[in-house]
């Protein structure tokens, strides 16, 4: 992170000394220059010094920059740059798409996009064509370009959020660090977005194609980004001749749904574990559950994500034997973001008699690990499976204890951090919530927990208090609880 | 007066001889009481069940009164070939395996050849533990007695090296490598007991001599009344706070909470959930869970299941119920750590299979779960640790599916584990084998418990034995079952 500050200052001074005719193309792209603050997972009330980071963007129409969001996250400032041209801008976050990792800034000084015309939006390239993908990797002062054939295009986890799969184009032009958010430019439209990488390979770079910036540009029409919906379908390959005879399918075609995720409760309505999935809006459903798209074979999520949040998906199934039409209305799923990394909101956290308690999180199990501490096997659990139990525990949010700051009316208390309080004062906890009504109701002259279904707790409601008052100020905590 | 004296001095002389000598007879020589004992034994590979394998090795033993060799159960199986070797001889001499007790970690041999007998010497077993000082540790290597010295780190209460089985444990630290194989430990003449772990950090845990008599004693391995064991998980009430909130005076009492009870077997009844345990056996219990032994001082509470009481037998307990001291009567259950949902331990047992149109299906179990490693699913690990799922006694796992036409699709399947096939709740082999025998509508419907990541698959009922037979053939597996 030095070394990249130390690279912008060397850009200040250096640039105003060169002017290099640039294309269109090249007056689009913008570096952005990002100060930091993440929260403290196991902490709340805590947040990082500030890091300076680098990367990329480009100017679309309407006077926007599109950039990634793993660029802009966590700011607390913005600052871009045109292209030669030593100037600092300040921008903010007009929309933020965690989960496809896009974002669209704007900068309030019209003087940011005067000469320079926004870059439009092209179609998925074809595999073995050529891009150029344009940006300022390394923290570098100059433009940097680099070519490469498309090799590859199918879903892949984005690994920003994690937890969501989508069409991604993969490349062997050269990405690196601060690439991230460039424009990847054929025949002088953007047909990608550099995003990330894959240690495990080499050569290979990846970008977000135009489908999800379309999709993603779409959403924020209203004013409001609501996100990539969901499903909830588990669909599985069916290629077994018996399995099919038995779900009497007479066609070479069409894969299983294996099961139906919580809380999905139209899918839940709609459809059945075995229903046969043969086309979704007039893509066929191969046997492996994939669909030709564009010329390539990719999964059949890549339709799913082409609808807005609340629309009908038209799908063809086979249940006993009979082809039915369905129109599923497909939603954002909300309540997995515990299960992916998360944004823009600080963890909640509500403190009793100098117990910290927080929400069961990705981040907070990683947060755990980077401070060398054990992780309990119920939280991995608690994460992964909640979405195959029911609509009530899918829509729970597990609460642990993450931090203890002692007194000596609390230092015995004999729970390990990371326990997950599944009971206080008689009342089943799940959520943050839950959690401050329980708080507020003792049992007679105690706080009376439960962790991890059977280990018991207590501590005294007057103890409680008192060290609640003591520790906000020693530990200079803003306040006992944040619930978000 | 002088002669007086002197007459004094030579009784004195005599006496001291007599008391030595019976002492003198039973010194202890390594050589003449401690053998090498080779063991031949069958090993097996649970990834493929079918696949025997055999393993020698060698470890100690150390001759006892009523003519047997005592050893650790550690690598011994009820069908092993023993041979032992004797302090200065080249020869081998067949033995017999008279009784394994693989909760207490300890084995008794026998050899019929007489000669073999001549010249040993039967060591003694110390009725009471040292907790300082130095001891002996010999073993055979290389045909030569090796002898270190080890010092006494602690006595304490732990867990069995081959069951839960809570007992006394001797730790101790030595610059000895690689022991743990019934190293033998010495107290002057005495035997202290015998090694069952040695440690990178040089420390070595040792079964004590007052474990091994009580074991052989309740000849849990002859049919006898077994080992006991607490039946109920407690945590320390060192939070003031926590027997406070149950009505507790503190000033007056002490104990521990009970936090789950029935882990193995169905609860009694005797002990609840919340319940504090104030005495158990008369022993004061305090708020870690401590008792002080006349003997030993403070041990843990987990050790007076195996203290002075065997399975079947009752132990009073004082304990705080709603606000009130009561009384009652624990009935120790007897230890089987071939108990539970996921049993820990498997030893003397060939790894049992079905395999059946290729799908390879075994009870679950730890060695199991250690042998797929990585491929474990989460679901596996997360009940391995000591969870429940009510209505199960036990899980059987689809481990691994043998390509073939006839299970297409399905080739890199699993492991999950069986909710239910055919309809049929599947917790053992033998619910495979009688779900596999009535496929509804000519289909096996497999189904997976929940958490897996996939839910269901749909096998040909005609076919399967066929299929089943061609996949056996193919794959050169002697049987489609071991039960």
């Amino acid at each position: 992170m030095r070394l990249i500050f130390f690279f912008l200052i060397t850009t200040l001074s250096l640039i105003s000394t060169k002017h290099i005719q640039a294309d269109d193309s090249e007056r689009a792209v913008v570096k952005i220059v990002n100060f930091s603050q993440m929260p403290d997972w196991t902490e709340p009330w805590k947040f990082s010094r500030v890091y300076p980071s680098a990367g990329s963007g480009f100017i679309i129409e309407g006077n926007r920059i599109m950039t990634n969001a793993h660029v802009v996250s966590w700011s607390r400032q913005l600052m871009v740059f045109r292209h030669q041209d030593p100037k600092p801008y300040q921008a903010r976050i007009e929309y933020i798409g965690h989960d496809c990792d896009l974002a669209v800034l704007k900068v309030d000084d019209p003087a940011f996009f005067e000469g320079i015309k926004g870059l439009s939006i092209g179609t998925l390239p074809k595999v073995r064509s050529t891009v150029t993908a344009y940006g300022y990797p390394a923290g570098g002062q100059q433009i940097s370009y680099t070519r490469g054939v498309i090799s590859r295009i199918e879903s892949q986890t984005y690994s920003h959020i994690v937890n969501r799969s989508f069409l991604t184009i993969q490349s062997d032009a050269a990405l690196n660090p601060g690439n991230s958010g460039g424009p990847a430019i054929q025949d002088g439209s953007v047909v990608g977005v550099s995003f990330q990488g894959n240690p495990d390979l080499e050569n290979a770079g990846f970008f977000i194609p135009p489908e999800v910036i379309n999709h993603f540009l779409t959403d924020i029409e209203d004013g409001v980004y609501h996100g990539f919906p969901d499903s909830g379908l588990s669909i599985v390959s069916l290629h077994n001749p018996a399995f099919r005879e038995y779900l009497k399918l007479n066609t070479d075609s069409g894969a299983r749904i294996d099961r139906i995720f919580h809380p999905f409760p139209e899918s839940q309505k709609l459809l059945k574990d075995n229903d046969v999935l043969l086309d979704i809006n007039g893509y066929a459903v191969g046997s492996d559950g994939m669909i030709a798209y564009e010329g390539n074979r990719v999964e059949n999520s890549v339709v799913f994500d082409k609808f807005q949040h609340g629309e009908k998906v038209p799908l063809k199934i086979l249940r006993d034997g009979e082809v039915e039409a369905i129109d599923l209305p497909v939603f954002v799923n909300p309540e997995d973001r515990i299960s992916g990394n998360q944004y823009d909101q600080p963890p909640p956290y509500l403190i009793i008699g100098g117990l910290v308690f927080t929400e069961l999180s990705s981040d907070y199990i990683r947060a755990m690990r980077r401070s060398k501490r054990s992780v309990h096997a119920d939280s991995f659990y608690e994460i992964i499976f909640r979405n195959v139990k029911d609509e009530a525990t899918a829509r729970a949010k597990p609460i642990v204890l993450s931090s203890k700051l002692n007194h000596p009316d609390n230092i015995d208390f004999n729970i390990s951090l990371g326990g997950i309080l599944t009971e206080l004062n008689g009342l089943p906890i799940q959520s943050m919530q839950s959690l401050k009504k329980a708080s507020e109701n003792p049992l007679g002259n105690f706080h009376q927990f439960k962790f991890n279904q059977y280990e018991p707790e207590a501590i005294h409601i007057e103890a409680a208090k008192a060290i609640n008052d003591l520790i906000m100020e020693e530990y200079n905590i803003p306040a006992i609880s944040r619930l978000n | 007066m002088n002669i007086c004296t002197s007459n004094t001095i030579k009784f004195k002389v005599c006496l001291l001889l007599v008391l030595i000598c019976p002492l003198a007879l039973r010194a202890f020589s390594a050589e003449q009481s401690l053998v090498e004992i080779e063991i031949t034994k069958k090993t097996y590979n649970y990834r493929q069940p079918w696949l025997i394998n055999n393993q020698t090795g060698t470890k100690n033993g150390i001759i006892i009164d009523s003519q047997k060799i005592l050893t650790t159960a550690d690598g011994l199986t009820s069908d092993a070939t023993c041979r032992i070797r004797k302090g200065g001889e080249s020869s081998q001499i067949n033995a017999k395996i008279h009784s394994i007790d693989y909760e207490a970690n300890i084995a008794l041999l026998e050899v019929d050849d007489v000669k073999f007998w001549k010249s040993v010497k039967a060591v003694r077993l110390a009725k009471k533990l040292p907790q300082a000082g130095e001891l002996q540790i010999f073993r055979w290597r290389s045909g030569r007695i090796e002898e270190r010295a080890a010092e006494i780190i602690r006595l304490d209460v732990g867990n069995a090296k081959l069951s839960n089985l809570n007992h006394l444990i001797l730790l101790a630290s030595s610059e000895i490598n690689s022991a743990g194989w019934a190293e033998i430990v010495m107290k002057g003449n005495y035997l202290v007991g015998l090694t069952t772990a040695g440690s990178k950090s040089k420390m070595l845990s040792i079964l004590p001599s007052t474990v091994i008599q009580q074991a052989l004693k309740r000849g849990a391995c002859n049919q006898g009344p077994g080992h006991g064991f607490f039946d109920f998980f407690w945590t320390e009430t060192s939070n003031p706070a926590l027997p406070a909130s149950k009505g507790l005076n503190l000033e007056k009492e002490q104990g521990v909470l009970i936090t789950q009870t029935g882990i193995i077997y169905d609860a009694a009844g005797e002990l609840k959930e919340g319940d504090i345990v104030l005495t158990i056996d008369g022993f004061d219990i305090d708020s870690e869970g401590k008792y002080i032994d006349p003997l030993y001082g403070r041990l843990s509470l987990e050790g007076l299941c195996s203290r002075n009481h065997h399975a079947g037998e009752q132990i009073p307990m004082r304990i705080w119920r709603d606000l009130q001291v009561m009384e009652i009567n624990y009935t120790l259950p007897r230890s089987d750590f071939t108990r539970g949902l996921i049993p820990n331990f498997q030893h003397n047992q060939t790894p049992k299979y079905i395999i059946a149109g290729g799908c390879v299906f075994q009870p679950l179990n730890n060695s199991l779960i250690r042998s797929l490693g990585d491929s474990a699913s989460g679901m596996m690990n997360y009940y391995a640790k000591g969870r429940t799922i009510p209505g199960r006694t036990s899980l059987v796992a689809l481990t691994t599916v043998l390509p073939d036409d006839y299970n297409l699709n399905f080739e890199n399947l699993g492991p999950f584990i069986l909710d239910s096939i055919n309809g049929v709740k599947i917790e053992t082999l033998e619910d495979v084998s009688n779900a596999l025998a009535q496929p509804p509508n000519g289909y096996h419907k497999i189904k997976f418990m929940s958490d897996e990541y996939l839910q269901h698959i749909v096998l040909d009922a005609e076919t399967l034995a066929t299929a089943t037979e061609r996949i056996l053939e193919n794959y050169r597996i002697p049987a489609a079952a071991s039960l």
